[in-house]
């Protein structure tokens, strides 16, 4: 099953392991199969291994695009 | 406590070392009471009221968790299920099997919160059985419990009674424990993970006892969870219940380890909490007034409610007796606490306010009465309860009932000794109970305990 | 910044669900129907957990395939396991396999009967309990798409750093571009659009579906799991299907970059090798799958026991084959919710964590299961 889940690195342990954290609760996450995973960044958790990063601007984009779009629907509105 | 580290399949032998397991472990948390001198059975009291009656295993693994461990679900489970179905728990079985190999320090654990959780729900265990079995032929403890309580009248519980217009209510988050025992099994390794709730519910329903029978259903959804409850209410019935996603409460934690593992927690076990299917006051559903008013896995205080029409659109209300009425007082003395049934820790202001407003309630309708004017009340030293908190609570119980808008008078009455040194009687600190005189503990209580309605004044109309 | 709940905002959903009415009407104005296939059990279990069907007009349909790993398992594979079972070699497995019927019995009558099967989240609980069992074999039972192929094979790189003899796969890998081209193929089954899967894209990259728009002629989006994820999606893949333009779209490009992650790829590629794979349903695809690669066979349980995995048999009047394959709705089949139930499954779907026919079962209400719904 690919359900993953994005999830903040808070911490990289001596054996290169990462904690990482959502909504508090910490787990221990492999991550060897990801390049640039630094404190702060968000990873996808599949299984215990992060296998992507996630592009924090990509994201902001994707969500600003919709702000965009419920924006213009309450301008049709207020026009109609 | 015992010289051996771990259980032997002796200590079920039922010999020397079965005796020496039972006074090292059980006689020493639970021996006052119905255990007292370990009789085969308890002998118990006879209420001459219902009882509810109950049954109750526990197979957890591990045995212990995030938040709890068998002892604590064992009791509370089986005060739970008590409760749920309008009964004041009161007496536990706990039978244990044990199997060989299981260390006394965790055993010795698992009865202290046994013990723990029985003082704070006020059940007593009052007989139990212990067995050992041999290594591999159980999963370190099983517990099986059997409860007694006594049925509430003021409840008439029924499934089939839901109906269209009914809300349902839950007082705590969900799936917390059916998550921590999860993350616990797969040795996730969480740090900051899903914690059981497990608790006693005996106070959510003691905040759900006001609206009477207007509750139709409560159950702790256990195995399961809130899903399973929900499904089984709409098996074959031409009804549906609509919940908001939103209004799902939710613990961070529990919430995480569901997104990470893709588990819905409608569908995992609470056993903290207890759901309620109600029918709210005024009709089609004001589930905000509702929810303040079982806030809380304490009970809570029940939140300012906007006023409501009264059901009665009686005279003027500004208390002058109109003409045509009698004025009539009724003295009612009334023990609302028997000191014998009364829960230590568990004892609740609220509680009481709703045990008051039934006692009034009662003498009002026998007597035929319009209104309660003032209620006068006797508070002891001792009594353990907070008059203040009783006094800010009874108008918001009273609310809609016959006793609505009457005045509560609070008598505190000092606590009394009698020397058994000296032979003075005289008044007591009561935090610091002993003769005044002679300085000696050995005393008795001759006053302090009470908790008594003097006088209930009420208006009764001339016909 | 919690990057979940921000994809499940009502009101943007609301806004997605109005254009996506507008294109639908736009394509009715043409008389045309669009068939959008979904190709991942996660994104089957979103669309039925947030009630994406419904939402839909009525000309817009949105069939799921075969994204379930563990719906596409042939039976044989179960009955493989059972043996292994029997020869003594402690299972380790995740959670949805237990139930899948195979041939004759499933993993938890085998566990009732005395089989030693462990359920893990995790694949690296494998070799820890071949750790501590160093007189037990332990055989981990590796079926997945791409995305849970690199965590599982990972075992293999554990075993190896840790020197653990006693942990072997028994692999069902599959690779997801084989199944859609293989369906493509088959004229009857009409996919107008694919709705690409999110964390297999993660692995092999957006590129990777290129031919299939070039090839097929048909829009491939990437969309994410998340409810706004798969709204958007869609109303991408009704925007190109309206100008009949069929190029791949990355819209979960916070996640998915156009060649993947390499470094999963590289450790792909270091122990596993295609493979021709049985899918269920579907029948052999050539190369569709992975083994060990002969340097790793020591850890390949079909080799290490000698025990190859033979084709199964399915149930009599099973039809998981047809609804993995999109021809069949789960409501449309005669067993559902009748005779095959999550308590008692005929089939892989039913029982599957993301099975078709179990997404069907719990997200529809009562009185739609009986033929109705969409």
């Amino acid at each position: 099953m690919c359900l993953a889940v994005p999830m903040k690195i808070v911490e990289i342990r001596a054996d290169g392991k990462g904690v990482a954290e959502l909504e508090g609760s910490r787990h221990i996450v492999d991550l060897s199969l990801v390049s640039g995973a630094r404190l702060g960044v968000y990873v996808i958790v599949h299984a215990g291994f992060a296998i992507e990063t996630l592009d924090q601007e990509e994201a902001d984009a994707t969500l600003a695009l919709f702000a965009e779009i419920v924006q213009s629907a309450a301008e049709d509105k207020v026009a109609q | 406590m015992s010289a051996d580290t771990v259980v032997q399949l002796a200590h079920g032998g039922g010999g020397r070392l079965t005796r020496e397991l039972i006074e090292n472990e059980i006689v020493t948390r639970f021996g006052s009471g119905p255990l007292r001198g370990l009789p085969d059975g308890a002998t118990l009291p006879s209420p001459g009221e219902r009882l509810i009656f109950t049954a109750d295993s526990f197979v957890v693994q591990p045995l212990e968790f995030p938040g709890g461990n068998i002892g604590h679900l064992a009791v509370h489970g089986t005060v739970n299920d008590l409760s749920v179905c309008g009964g004041e728990p009161k007496w536990l079985s706990l039978a244990l099997i044990i199997e060989e190999g299981l260390p006394f320090s965790v055993l010795g654990r698992i009865l202290d919160s046994v013990r723990a959780a029985a003082d704070a729900c006020g059940v007593t265990v009052a007989t139990g059985d212990t067995k050992v079995v041999a290594r591999g032929q159980g999963d370190g403890l099983y517990v099986n419990t059997a409860g007694i309580g006594l049925a509430l009248p003021c409840f008439a519980l029924g499934q089939e009674r839901i109906c269209e217009g009914d809300c349902v209510l839950i007082n705590g988050t969900l799936a917390d424990h059916g998550m921590a025992v999860m993350s616990a099994r797969q040795n996730m390794d969480f740090i900051n993970g899903p914690v059981s709730d497990t608790g006693s519910v005996h106070r959510l329903v003691a905040a759900v006892r006001e609206f009477g029978a207007a509750v139709r259903f409560m159950r702790d959804p256990t195995r399961g969870g809130v899903a399973a409850v929900l499904n089984e209410i709409v098996e074959g019935r031409e009804i549906g219940i609509l919940l908001k996603e939103r209004d799902l409460p939710l613990a961070p934690a529990t919430r995480a380890v569901a997104e990470m593992l893709g588990i819905d927690p409608l569908a995992r076990g609470v056993r903290g909490a207890a759901t309620a299917v109600l029918r709210p006051r005024g009709g089609a559903g004001d589930p905000e007034a509702l929810a303040h008013a079982v806030r809380g896995r304490g009970g809570g205080v029940p939140g300012r409610r906007d006023p409501r029409q009264r059901a009665r659109g009686d005279g003027n209300g500004d208390g002058r007796t109109a003409p045509g009425r009698r004025a009539a007082r009724r003295a009612v003395a009334a023990n609302l606490l028997n000191p014998e049934t009364r829960r230590h820790s568990a004892m609740h202001e609220l509680s009481i306010a709703q045990a008051l407003v039934e006692q009034v309630e009662t003498a009002a309708t026998k007597e035929h009465a319009s209104r309660v004017v003032r209620v006068v009340i006797a508070v002891g030293a001792l009594s353990g309860v907070d008059a203040e908190s009783l006094r800010s609570l009874f108008p918001l119980v009273a609310e809609g009932t016959v006793a609505d808008g009457a005045e509560l008078v609070v008598e505190p009455v000092a606590a009394r000794v009698t020397c058994r040194a000296c032979g003075q009687e005289a008044q007591t600190d009561a935090a610091l109970i002993g003769c005044a005189a002679c300085g000696s503990r050995e005393v008795e209580l001759s006053a302090g305990r009470e908790l008594t309605i003097k006088t209930v004044e009420l208006e009764i109309d001339e016909r | 910044m919690n990057y979940i709940d921000a994809f499940r905002d009502p009101d943007v959903a609301v806004q997605f669900v109005r254009l996506i009415a507008e294109q639908g009407r736009a394509l009715a104005a043409q008389g045309r129907r669009v068939h959008i296939m979904e190709v991942c059990g996660s994104h089957t279990m979103a669309i039925g957990r947030y009630g994406i069907r419904e939402l839909l007009p009525e000309n817009v349909e949105l069939i799921s395939g075969p994204g379930c790993p563990v719906c596409v398992t042939d039976p044989g594979y179960i009955d493989a396991a059972i043996a292994l079972a029997g020869q003594g070699a402690i299972l380790a497995t995740f959670g949805d396999m237990i139930r899948v019927p195979g041939s004759e019995s499933d993993l938890t009558r085998c566990r009732s009967a005395g089989g030693d099967v462990r359920v893990c989240y995790s694949p690296s609980a494998a070799v820890e309990i071949a750790q501590s069992h160093p007189d037990r074999e332990v055989v981990f039972l590796a079926i997945g798409f791409e995305t849970t192929i690199v965590p599982v094979v990972s075992i293999v790189d554990e075993a190896l750093h840790a020197g653990v003899r006693n942990v072997s796969l028994l692999t069902a890998f599959k690779l997801v571009p084989p199944a859609l081209h293989a369906l493509l193929a088959d004229k009857e089954i009409k996919i107008d659009a694919y709705l690409c899967p999110a964390h297999v894209s993660a692995v092999i990259g957006s590129q990777a579906y290129e031919p299939f728009a070039a090839d097929y002629h048909v829009p491939c989006v990437v969309a994410g799991f998340e409810p706004l994820d798969i709204l958007y999606g869609v109303h991408g893949i009704l925007g190109q299907v309206l100008k009949n333009e069929a190029r791949v779209d990355n819209q979960y490009a916070r996640v998915v970059r156009p060649g993947g992650n390499p470094k999963a790829q590289a450790r792909i590629a270091q122990y596993l090798e295609p493979a021709d794979a049985v899918w269920r349903g579907i029948g052999v695809i050539p190369a569709s799958g992975l083994g060990l690669r002969p340097a790793f066979a020591a850890y390949d349980a079909e080799r290490k026991f000698g025990t190859p995995v033979r084709v199964g048999r399915q149930h009599a009047g099973c039809r998981c084959g047809d609804v993995i394959k999109g021809k069949l709705r789960p409501t449309a089949c005669p067993l559902f919710a009748k005779v095959c139930t999550p308590d008692r499954p005929v089939g892989p779907c039913m029982v599957s964590a993301e099975g078709t026919c179990a997404a069907y079962f719990k997200y529809t209400l009562r009185d739609e299961r009986q033929g109705g719904g969409k």
